[in-house]
């Protein structure tokens, strides 16, 4: 009794619902699709930023208050490089800090033990190169580093690029 | 109590007036995801202008220190410097150049004036010709246009040579 006035729909409004619906679930998809593309993109650039930021950090911290380059721990100009910097402690008893690129993480290493790797466990760094920069009366470090992350088929790599004068080498 | 049989659905009207606002609401919250996605998307140029931008004072200093009538003097304020590092030395060149292809690092050096009292001035003075200010600038191009980070400090006589 109630449908009794109800005459349906027409072909012609069928078809322009549908293509209305069509149109608009698209759209909905295309940006979603869209939107999960550049989450990914988004965790692959944190996770590249986050690891530069810490080992260049770090590395910066203790080239700077080093007093020398240990040449005999150091290798230079070539990837995976490393370093050994003779520093302080906070006793002020002498230590030695190295930095080595070893199977894609960054590890710290003081008094040639191992403290732990930089790089976080997401993110890989795949090149690490240490300069030498000595002037007559200061030295300076200089690092370039390539940090690779992936998120699914999504695979991002970028360099970074420092250097840092041994404030204590004077 | 309305009686569905004398229900008259939605008329034309309503249905663009309720389009409109689903289409301003759908679209404002893409261009601030956009916006969002953008500047985290940056992120990573930003980390590297930084340690670039560093990397250049880090290197004035270093040239500083090798000798200040032999480095810093020669070099003419106002005028734009490049700073690369050849056989480990740093030299400030004329020459532009491109770090990782897409980073342009510019360093100037400007005049230091100073009054009575020591303090620098922005203008007048007596000249100081133990200190120079030093701008470092990194450019790029990104999605928005030409991004630009600047770093500046004073460079000193420290060692009168």
């Amino acid at each position: 009794m109630i449908l009794k006035n109800n005459r349906g729909f027409s072909l012609i409004e069928m078809l322009i619902y549908l293509t209305v619906l069509t149109l608009f679930s698209v759209l909905v998809v295309g940006l979603i699709v869209a939107m999960m593309t550049s989450y990914r993109k988004l965790v692959l650039a944190r996770t590249i930023a986050d690891s530069a930021i810490v080992s260049m950090e770090r590395m910066s911290r203790e080239i700077r208050t080093a007093t020398d380059v240990d040449l005999s721990g150091s290798q230079f100009d070539v990837s995976p490089g490393y370093i050994r910097l003779n520093t302080t402690d906070d006793n002020g008893l002498l230590q030695t800090i190295s930095f080595k690129l070893e199977s894609g993480r960054i590890n710290v290493y003081k008094n040639d033990v191992l403290v732990g790797p930089l790089t976080p466990y997401r993110a890989t760094t795949t090149v690490l190169v240490f300069r030498r920069y000595v002037g007559s009366r200061s030295k300076a470090v200089g690092i370039e580093m390539a940090v690779e992350a992936e998120h699914g088929n999504d695979v991002r790599s970028e360099l970074f690029q420092t250097t840092i004068l041994l404030r204590n080498s004077l | 109590m309305r009686n569905p049989l004398f229900k008259k659905g939605t008329t034309l009207v309503e249905v663009i007036v309720a389009a409109a606002i689903l289409v301003l609401v759908v679209l404002s919250l893409v261009s601030a995801y956009l916006f969002s996605l953008r500047e985290g998307l940056g992120v990573t140029q930003r980390v590297q202008a930084a340690l670039l931008a560093e990397e250049g004072i880090e290197a004035m200093k270093w040239l500083r220190d090798g000798g200040w009538s032999t480095n810093i003097t020669p070099l003419s304020p106002g005028s734009t410097y490049y700073l690369v590092a050849t056989s480990s030395v740093w030299q400030a060149t004329t020459s532009p150049s491109m770090l990782f292809g897409k980073f342009q690092r510019t360093m100037t050096l400007y005049n230091v004036n100073r009054d009575t009292n020591g303090d620098i001035v922005s203008s007048g003075g007596v000249l100081d010709a133990g200190t120079k200010k030093v701008v470092v600038t990194v450019s790029w191009f990104s999605a928005g246009g030409t991004t630009t980070r600047t770093i500046s400090t004073y460079l000193t006589n420290l060692f009168s040579d």
